[in-house]
Parts: structure tokens; sequence; C-alpha cells
């Protein structure tokens, strides 16, 4: 948002400049430098929008390391990750894939929802998730050791129930698991507070209503509001939309498209703003 | 004005009484007959009396039952509208005759009421879902819902009003039944019904001697000479704490509400039309409504004022109590009597008798279960002492310990663990037994262990036809080995056609439910880099071009095709056929495994249904409902309509055996979903943790040999043990077994999409 130009990187040299805003709440930085200085992968387990990129974003700047994402889906493939060959003019061209260049260049590699990729796609990070740190590329015949530097980081949520998208043992047992959840009260109000410029009390209804909806999880829920949503709804209300209004749109409608469950969440709104 | 129908309306109700009295009514029965009447709202309240004064004159013996059927009918019609059902009553009976009369009050159905139903209005039971849900948010509780005249809870259920017609607009009339519920969840949560009350009563010289009596709220109030006098002021002094309470936790809702209270003022007496004693109440309800009294308030009230509303800050219900001793006493001293005006509306006024039972049933429901244990055990043929040899005898005897404390029963000694005990101490009877100090027993006294007379009741049965399984004892850390025999056999098929009954019950959500398996069932999903295909893989394509360019021989996967079939599933259903799940339960269970089966056929995954249910650990029965192998027969279907509830619940052993039965399928994914509706349990030392272990136990074992298990149960507290049990996120809890049917097949479609 800063400038209006659009500026192209390079995916390695994607450095975070300026500190991002965390707040830690379970002394996840310290752990998180300790598995780093000891080159343990890291995996962030949690619902959704309650902080983790943001960490790995912080970490990332942190450590003044590049942060290489790749937010993973079905359809990915090794060589979507690893790399391969293009044609230009009469010849054929290697191009390195993210994860690749991470390895390369000693930055951190975030594999945003793991359980996403395919099952044949997860299995080529664990040669580098172990003592090895290698990265093995069939196709040149060549097998790349990370540099020193280099972090692998992967996210899942366990809240998903299909049985279909596990993850497995062998993949999760490589990994340091750091658990993410809805920060405290005090602490998400703090967060709404600084991400959005919005006033305290405020801040504090939107958390009561976003702990009002965690109750719901079992009634008909599948997730209760994340911290994230909270941030949109304060954004809305910092512009001057009223905040039940703000309320219903950013965070209720996104929740459910239950009718008798929206009732029931915009009347809790109603009892609160 | 209104003095004047008042001093109408208590005329009447002093010749009402007098005739009651000429007819021989006994005094009690008078009382309740005034008591019913009182509970009515002005309008209804007036005609009502008029009709029993007409009554009392030719008829007075059908005045209970009358107002019996008054009572129900005021469930669904508002206090205005009973007033017209009221007046057509009379009609009828002047008309008519009592006969006539009588078959008009006795249609109470609501088909019969509607006639008498103004428009504008909301019904509770119209609203019902959204309003729980609103609760379970707000407060994180599971609180149901019933209908009362007044707005009380018994901190379980709360009661609310069947009809709300206060106001013309419909949202406004939710808003007050919002209020309602909100102040109910208040109470609750600020435990203002669940009061210490050591030494409550202080101050009031007179009741002081009766504390020892005092348990609940109930017992509490007895000690007022002035009963409905104490409970009102409680009431009204426990709004002021309720109220920072709600404006903390739910402000929009208060501000909403704010001139709801200014309006209940504006239609409060002035203090000056009232006894001095009445006033003093009503002088709170001004305070509370507004911040100042109308008229003049009495002295008494006057110096109280700042700690009444001092209430407000109060953090701990105790402040309420002295307060109220306060109040109490500086009320009695004035003039008049009390005449309890109509409460507030929204706080309606507590009910200590409700609360105490409530509290009373909980207390019963724990005696009862130990009772139902001992019971048992004193059923059970206690070995005859010294008829075998010692070596040979599984109940091994103990010289008592001093300090122990052992349970007498049919002179034997019995120890116990901690759980028993606790409960035997909780106040649980038992019938020839008693509790006793080893030091009180004859010297030389010899104990056997609970466990052990179980388990030598058990080795009587034959191990044959059943197979045994190991059990995970988690004291030890170890498995006690081939510890239970579990006998698969044939359900007994049931006569009824519950299928057909349930499919034409749920007659729309099958068809809606049948669009939704079709879309998954044909869902294409796209596949990329397959050997052959529909299409060319266009990125493949370009990989393995460049690949041949770059001297390298490419995989020849460019093709994308639509794969169909990707589903390769095995489901195992494994039913809780335990006693508990008598009732409601069962049928719905029952019904849930029709609609599975409806779902299941038409998406072709392979699936077996089977129940368990048991008597120790020797007779764990597994009953077959449908195999792998079976189709969705008639026999299968007889089964689903036999299935009935049993005994006890020892999970362990039919989940392992489920596994060798999962075992017998070949599927890339083999799932296993338990229906339960509590937690493992069964005789002797099945229960608590240690059921739970073995549970757990066998749930990692399963899922060491590829299969996922998945728990749906309908257990409310269920979120204490599962996580554990079977791990976070492999279950669901469903908060109304009437929700089952139609929520398990949406488990199952979000479980395997």
């Amino acid at each position: 948002m800063k400038t209006n130009t659009v500026r192209s990187i390079k995916t390695e040299e994607y450095f975070i400049e300026e500190e991002p805003y965390y707040l830690e709440t379970n002394g996840e930085k310290a752990l998180f430098e300790a598995a780093y200085r000891n080159r343990i992968p890291v995996l962030l387990k949690g619902p959704t929008g309650c902080g983790k990129t943001r960490f790995m974003e912080y970490m990332a700047w942190k450590f003044k390391r590049p942060l290489i994402t790749v937010s993973c889906h079905d359809d990915l493939t090794v060589s979507d990750l690893v790399g391969r060959y293009l044609i230009q003019g009469e010849e054929t061209v290697w191009v390195d894939g993210p994860l690749t260049r991470a390895v390369k260049s000693g930055g951190f590699c975030y594999l945003d929802e793991i359980v996403e990729a395919r099952k044949d796609t997860t299995v080529v990070i664990h040669p580098l998730a172990d003592h090895r740190r290698i990265l093995p590329i069939e196709k040149r015949g060549e097998i790349l050791s990370a540099s020193s530097d280099f972090l692998l980081a992967i996210s899942y949520n366990p809240g998903y129930q299909s049985v279909l998208k596990d993850l497995k043992q062998s993949t999760r047992q490589r990994f340091l698991a750091l658990e993410f959840t809805y920060p405290k009260r005090e602490f998400e109000v703090e967060i709404i507070v600084h991400e959005t410029g919005i006033d305290m009390r405020s801040a504090e209804l939107l958390v009561s209503f976003a702990e009002k909806t965690r109750n719901l999880i079992e009634a008909g829920l599948t997730e209760g509001a994340s911290t994230r949503l909270l941030i949109h709804a304060a954004r809305l209300i910092r512009s001057g939309i009223d905040p039940k209004r703000a309320s219903e749109v950013a965070i209720a409608e996104a929740l459910t498209d239950d009718h008798e469950m929206l009732r029931a969440l915009s009347e809790i709104i109603q009892s609160l703003f | 004005m209104q003095a004047t129908i008042d001093s109408y309306a208590e005329r009447l109700m002093g010749e009402l009484i007098k005739n009651l009295r000429l007819n021989f009514f006994e005094n009690q029965d008078i009382i309740a007959i005034i008591d019913t009447i009182d509970m009515f709202d002005h309008a209804p309240r007036r005609k009502l009396l008029v009709l029993c004064f007409i009554l009392s004159e030719a008829t007075p013996s059908i005045i209970p039952g009358m107002l019996k059927r008054v009572k129900r009918v005021a469930l669904t019609l508002d206090p205005d509208d009973l007033a017209k059902w009221i007046d057509t009553a009379a009609e009828v009976l002047s008309g008519q005759g009592t006969d006539a009369f009588f078959q008009f009050i006795s249609n109470v159905d609501t088909e019969h009421l509607k006639a008498f139903v103004s428009l504008e209005r909301l019904r509770l039971k119209d609203i019902t879902d959204t309003l729980q849900l609103y609760i379970k948010g707000i407060s994180g509780h599971d609180f149901s819902v019933s209908t009362d005249i007044e707005p009380s809870t018994d901190m379980d259920t709360i009661y609310l009003p069947a009809v709300l017609s206060r106001f013309k607009r419909p949202e406004d009339n939710l808003l007050v039944y919002l209020l309602m519920a909100a102040h109910k969840w208040a109470q609750v949560a600020c435990g203002t019904l669940t009061p210490d009350m050591s030494g409550a009563l202080a101050g009031l010289a007179y009741a002081e001697s009766q504390e020892e009596g005092i348990q609940d709220l109930e017992t509490f109030f007895n000690a007022f000479p002035q009963r409905e006098l104490a409970i009102d002021l409680f009431t009204l002094l426990e709004a002021f704490m309720l109220d920072t309470f709600l404006w903390r936790e739910l402000p929009g809702l208060m501000e909403r509400a704010a001139p709801l209270k200014d309006e209940v003022y504006n239609e409060r007496p002035s203090l000056d039309e009232l006894s001095e004693k009445t006033a003093f109440v009503e002088g709170i309800y001004h305070y509370y409504l507004r911040g100042a009294a109308k008229g003049t308030a009495p002295e008494a009230l006057l110096h109280l004022h700042d700690r009444i509303t001092a209430l407000r800050h109060a953090a701990d219900p105790q402040e309420i109590m002295s307060a109220l001793v306060a109040c109490y006493q500086a009320a009695v001293k004035l003039t008049g009597e009390y005449e309890p005006q109509r409460p507030v509306f929204f706080l309606g006024t507590i009910k200590p008798d409700r609360v105490a039972k409530r509290l009373r049933a909980k207390r019963n429901e724990m005696k009862r279960k130990l009772e139902g244990m001992i019971e048992k055990l004193l059923k059970m043929p206690l070995p005859e002492r010294r008829q075998h040899r010692r070596s040979h005898s599984i109940v091994h005897e103990h010289p008592v310990k001093p300090e122990q404390e052992y349970l007498v029963i049919k002179g034997q000694n019995i120890a116990m663990d901690d759980t028993v005990k606790d409960k035997l101490k909780g106040g649980a009877v038992v019938s020839e037994g008693r509790l006793v100090k080893g030091s009180n027993l004859a010297s030389g006294s010899v104990y056997v262990n609970l466990e052990d007379i179980i388990r030598a009741e058990e080795v009587g049965r034959t191990q044959q036809d059943g197979i045994a399984y190991d059990e995970w004892d988690y004291h030890r850390g170890d498995y006690k080995k081939d510890w239970c025999i579990v006998y698969e056999q044939d359900l007994q098929p049931g006569d009824e056609p519950f299928v057909e009954q349930t499919l034409k019950r749920y007659r729309g959500s099958v068809a809606q439910l049948r669009k939704k398996f079709e879309t998954l069932k044909t869902i294409r999903q796209k596949v990329r880099k397959q050997k052959d295909g529909d299409a060319i893989d266009l990125d493949a394509a370009v990989e393995a071009l460049s690949d041949l360019h770059a001297g390298l021989s490419p995989e020849g996967m460019i093709y994308t095709s639509f794969n169909r079939n990707t589903r390769d599933i095995a489901v195992l259903f494994l039913l809780d056929m335990s006693g508990s799940t008598k009732g409601w339960v069962n049928v719905a269970e029952k019904e849930a495994l029709v609609l599975m089966c409806e779902a299941l056929e038409l998406l072709g995954d392979r699936y077996a249904i089977y129940g368990f249910s048991g008597m120790t650990r020797t007779r764990c029965d597994y009953f077959h409902i449908k195999s792998f192998r079976e189709g969705y027969a008639e026999e299968v279907k007889r089964r689903i309509a036999g299935i009935t509830p049993r005994d006890y619940t020892r999970m362990g052993a039919p989940i392992r055996h489920s596994a060798t039965v999962l075992k017998t399928v070949e599927a890339r994914t083999k799932l296993l979903i338990a229906l339960s509706d509590g937690r493992p349990e069964d005789w002797g030392s099945y229960k608590g943790d240690y059921g739970i272990e073995d549970t757990r136990k066998a749930l990692l074992e399963i899922r060491e040999q590829g299969i996922r298990p998945f728990c749906i149960t309908i257990d409310r507290e269920a979120s204490l043990y599962l996580p554990h049990m079977f791990g976070e996120s492999n279950f669901i809890v469903i908060d109304e077994v009437r929700k089952l049917p139609g929520r398990i097949v949406e488990i199952y479609r979000g479980l395997t999409l």
C-alpha cells in the first residue's frame, strides 16, 4: 500500500524490510529461534487466521532471510516446487522452483496448508526435513545440499476433519510443532488496536463477539471468528462503517451461510454493539 | 382509577373466599385457588376472578379443574388473548350451561385456541432455534428453553413465556425474549441463585436459630416469615448486580433495552397510592428502573437508598443477601399489608423451589447411580466363604487394615476404590450395607476386593465361540492378556417397518440428501500428468518437450483425465447399544443409520454396520447388522429395526474387533465411525479413567493399522474426555439427539470430501 508503482522482485530476494507487527503469546519466538539455530524444521499448526503467516514474516524479518511462501493446492506437483525445463528459442533452460531457490539462497521456505498438496509432492520435502538437509533434483541428476541459513516451515490446520486430508506421520514427525490458537483476550485486543488503530472499547467488543462465535463451534459453526476477521471488521469500523454492519459482513457472513445461525449471530451482534 | 378497579377485584376475592368456605373447601385448597388466580396478568386475573366467583355460587367443585385448564391455555395464549378466551368461556357458561362450559375449557389444543390469537405477536417456538444458539453463543453453555408464564431459570433450563405480544413489532418482542434470556444467564453466571448461605441470616434475630436447616435458596427463604416479600426483595436487589454484569457483557442489548425500562417505569404506580410496606418494595423498583422514586418514598427506604444502589458494584452474591436482610427488616416494621405489584416483565420472579429441585435432582442422580451399583453388587452371588480351597479362589482374603473403611454387606467386608467411597459418603443409602472403619471390625477379620468379587462371577462363563482380545490396564501400564471375549452374533430382526417409516418421515431431507450426494459422487476431478486421458496437459507437455530438448527421456505422462471414482472408502459404523441409549437416543441412532444407508448406497462406498453392548469382560456382544459383503437387503433393514438398548459400554474390545472386521476389506481409506451416547462404562472397574484409557489405547492400535476412527456423540460432557480418547478433531458432539439423523450424513460427507 506504500507505493503505487508495481515492483517485481525475484522470489529469493523477497526480504521483509520493515518489522512486521507480531505479538508473542506463548514464547513461540524463542522456540522458533532455538529450532532455527539447531536446523530443525518447523510445523505451525492452528486454525485459520490466528497469525501463522504473520509469525513467519516476523521471523524472516528478524533473521533477515528471504521468505518464500508456497500456498499448497491439490494440483501442486514436484516440478512446481523443485523446478523444470522450459524452452527458450532453440534451447531448454532449467528454471528453479521456489523450494530450490530457498535451498540455494538460504531462505525461509514456508509451505502453507501442506495437507492440501498431492501426497506424492509432500514426500520431496522429507530429505530436506531431516538431518540430511538435501534436495534431490531428479531431472538434473543433482543433489542440492541446503545452505546453512535455509529453513523449512510448513503449516496445517488440524481442525479440518477430512480423512483424506491428514498429515502423514512420516511427514509430521520430522518437524518441531508450534501450536497457534486464538490469542488470549487482552492480547487479541492489543493486536486489533495496533493493527487498525481502532479504539480500545470497540476492539474489546469485537473480541467478545469472537469468543461468542467460538462458543458455537460445536453447535453448528466449523470454526470461530479468527483474529484476521476481527481485523477486517475493525478496519471497516475505522472507515466509518457502523460496527454492527461491519461485524455482520466481515465476521458473521464470512463464517456461515446457515440462515438460523446467521440470525443468532446477528442477535449476538445487536446485543454487543 | 386503578384503585377503584382493584378494590372491586378485592371485594370479589373476599366474596369468592367466603363462598368457598361455605362449600367446605379446605383452607389449603382455597389458598391454592387464590395463588393460581394471582399468577395471571391484570386483565385475565380480573376476568378469572369473576368467573370463579360465578362458579362458586353454583358449582364450586369444578373450580380447581377449571383453573388447571386455564393454566394450560395460558401457555399458548398471551394475557390479552387469555382474557378474551375467559370472556368466551363465561358466555358459554351463562348461555349453554355447565356441560358445554366444561367442554369448551377442556379443548386446549392449539388449533382450537388459534381463534383467540390476535396478530403481531411472537411465539417462543418460532424462535427457539435462534434463541438457543444465541444463549449458547453468549454463555458457552447448553441451556434448554422451556415455557412458563414468567421468565425464570433452574440453572439448566431457561423458562420463557410462550408468546409475547407486548409490542407491535415482532423484532421488539424478540428483543424482550433476548433480554429475558440474558437476565437468566446472568443469574447463573453471577451465581446469585447459588450464593454461599453460611451466615447469610446474621442480623435476622428470629431466623438465626434456623440457620442449621438451610441448604439452598428454598430453605433460605423459608426462614423469612413473609416469604413472598423476601423473594420479591431478592429479585429486585439481585437485578442491580445483574444489570452491571449485562452492561459489561452485552452493552448493545442493554442500550436497546433502555427505552423499555422507561416505559415500564411509566407504568408503575406512584408510591403515594400504596401501603407503606408495598411502597417500600415499589420504591426499589423505581430506583432500579430510573434511579428515583415516583411519589414519596418511606423514610426507611431513603435510609437504605445508598446501600441498595451500591449493589450495582457488588462483586459477590453475598452482598445481596446481607442487603436483603437489612431491607427485609426495615420493610416488616412498616405499616400496611404487602400487596405484591406486578413484577417487571423481563426480570420475572426467582423460583427458589425450582432451583432447589434441580440441585436436589442432581444430587439424587448421583445417589441413584451408586445405589444401582450397590444393588447389582448385592445380587451377585457372593462366593461361599471357604468353599474353594484358598489357593484356587480368585477372591483373595486379606487381613483388614485399621485405618481403612470397608463396606460391610452380607457378612463380607469389601474394599472399594475412592470413587465408590466418595459416592457412599455423598449420602448414598445402601440398604443392608454400611461403611465401617477397619479398627471397628472384630480382630482377625478379613476383607476382599470389590473387583475380585466381580471377577469371580465372570469366570463362570464359558469362552466358547468368542474371540479373546487384550485390554489395556493403565494402572499397570500393560495389557491384560486375552482379557475380553467378544461374541459376534446376528441381531434379532425387528418386526416394525422402521426403515420405511423413517424414509417417510424424512421424505424431504432424503430427496435433498440424494441430490447432495449425487454431486459428490459425480465430482469430476481433473487429474494432471496421466499416462492417458481425454486432453493434453499443456504444462506436462511443455515440460516433456523441454526434457526432450535437454536430452532427457520424458516421462510421457502428458494427459489430463477426469477421474470419477477416486473414492475408495470402506466404513464401519459401530453403534452403541448400551442401556443408556434407551428412548430417543436409540430411535435417533436408528434413524441416522437409515439415512446413512440411503446416502451410502448412492455413493457406492462400502460399508458395514455393527452394534455393541455387553456385561463384563467375558461377555462383549458384537451384533452383526450389515457386513461389508451384504447388500442393503430386506434382512438388513429388519435388523436395523431390531436395534434395541441392552447393557453396558465396554468400548475397547468392540473397537479392536472392528479392526479385525475391517481387515477383511481392501480399501485405500478405512474409517471407523462410532456412534455413542457417553463415556465407556461397564460393570466393575471399567469406568472413569480406566475405560477411557483402554478405549484410547484401542483407538491408537487401530490407527496404526491404517484405520481412521471418528466418533459422533450426543454426550454434552464429551468435550471433557473425547479429545483425549479420540484425539482432537476426531469427534463431533451433537448437542441435541433429534439433530443426529440430520447431521450424520453431513458429517460423513465432510469427512470424506
